[in-house]
């Protein structure tokens, strides 16, 4: 502003004026520094305000992360769970279906080596004339990674066939390994743990 | 800028403050004259500097305006409706402040800290503990019965420790001391079931070793048990033992 350089040798010529009558002390600097207290409480209470909600905003991102780890953990535990059952209820009667669904239920080597003995399995089934039905007692997520997951299976089935026409209870301990695929989550490894 | 607004305010009546406090009779007529001016002034923010240089004005009203306007620099020359926009600006900041604040607040102790609880290094915690407890309640020997069923019922608590006291004391006691039974475990593998911040339910494959007076050749047997853990001052302690 042109005039700036006025209004200061007005004040100056003013505080002279005001000294030399033996005024107070010109009230500027009061004024000045309770403007000045107000911006920067003002400006405080803003950054203040915007760090809180980076915080919120930073929580609420790590909660939805642990949230999504759970749904993922669970995913892959429901897979092995329904791949295992799939895998020991076999019924002679069924034996392609049942077989099938198992193959569409594993992925990777795994699968090429049911598909490979697919036929096999069907004559060992027609011939011992199995009926095996199995229920998962407990699924427990060992360990996870991105797309796959190793899961503890604890399983209980039944087994009559032309040796042991009556069902006889069998405990299984497993160890699956799933994959997601595009398909679904598949079993790519069942071990037995002795 | 609402501080200078206020500011603006006080400016006004300082002026006319100062026009009383000043002892020179020149300075007090002009100042007097230039308090009203100030005050007229007062209501037109925009037009203060343009008003200024008018010319016509004289020069002693010219300074006054011009100290006005000075202070104008720290803060416009405003009038009481702005002093209320500050406050309801500053009482805004504060709402939003506490609001923030209590949102924050909400969000660490109810979301954060549960997770906390129950993210991958407490069930790992849990998981040792429910390992640790499985192997102290099938592990004993004749030589040291006293001791194994004590620290096999340091790792137990609730339900499961009542049982364990009466079973310890009604079927192991007696084996042991007639039959001369040894057992050991070794957790296979086990993982987390189920993970809460105060409980956990852990599958573990458990491979037991039993020896006996009458059986010299270790017999092997391999289970299954759920265990479930209880958070119990920091400490996670087998509430529930069930063999699958």
């Amino acid at each position: 502003m042109a005039t700036s350089n006025n209004a200061d040798s007005a004040a100056e010529a003013l505080l002279a004026e005001a000294e030399a009558a033996g005024a107070e002390d010109f009230e500027a600097p009061d004024r000045y520094r309770s403007f000045r207290w107000r911006a920067v409480a003002a400006g405080v209470g803003v950054l203040l305000l915007v760090a809180l909600l980076a915080v919120s905003g930073w929580l609420v991102w790590q909660h939805k992360q642990a949230v999504q780890r759970e749904e993922r953990a669970t995913e892959f535990a429901t897979a092995a769970r329904q791949g295992v059952v799939n895998l020991m209820s076999l019924n002679f009667n069924n034996a392609q279906e049942d077989l099938q669904r198992v193959i569409d239920s594993t992925t990777g080597t795994f699968r090429q080596d049911f598909e490979k003995s697919k036929n096999d399995f069907a004559s060992v089934m027609n011939e011992s004339k199995v009926v095996a039905t199995s229920e998962v007692k407990a699924t427990a997520v060992e360990s996870v990674d991105d797309n796959s997951a190793v899961v503890l299976v604890a399983a209980a089935s039944q087994v009559a066939n032309a040796a042991s026409l009556q069902p006889t209870p069998r405990a299984w301990r497993l160890s699956v390994t799933v994959q997601q695929e595009i398909d679904g989550i598949k079993m790519s490894k069942v071990e037995f743990v002795p | 800028m609402s501080a200078d607004q206020d500011q603006a305010d006080t400016t006004k009546y300082d002026v006319a403050s100062e026009a009383s406090e000043e002892g020179s009779a020149e300075a007090s007529t002009t100042a007097a004259a230039e308090s009203t001016e100030a005050s007229t002034v007062a209501t037109d923010t925009a037009a203060v500097s343009d008003e200024a240089v008018t010319p016509g004005e004289d020069a002693a009203d010219a300074d006054a305006t011009v100290v006005a306007e000075s202070d104008a620099e720290i803060g416009p020359v405003l009038t009481e409706r702005s002093g209320k926009a500050t406050k309801i600006a500053a009482a805004a900041l504060a709402v939003l402040l506490v609001a923030a604040a209590g949102l924050t607040g909400y969000l660490y102790f109810f979301q954060y800290r549960t997770d906390q609880k129950t993210d991958a290094a407490a069930q790992q915690t849990a998981l040792k503990a429910a390992g640790d407890g499985t192997v102290a309640v099938l592990s004993y020997a004749p030589e040291s019965l006293d001791k194994d069923l004590d620290t096999a019922k340091s790792h137990l608590t609730g339900d499961f420790l009542k049982y364990y006291d009466d079973f310890s004391t009604n079927v192991v006691r007696p084996a042991v001391k007639q039959k001369e039974v040894q057992t050991e475990a070794k957790v296979i593998r086990s993982a987390v079931s189920e993970m809460q911040p105060d409980k956990a339910v852990v599958l573990v494959f458990v491979n037991q070793q039993t020896v006996s007076k009458d059986r010299a050749e270790p017999a092997l047997s391999a289970s299954s048990v759920s265990v479930t853990v209880d958070n119990v001052n920091g400490n996670w302690l087998i509430s529930s033992f069930d063999p699958i």
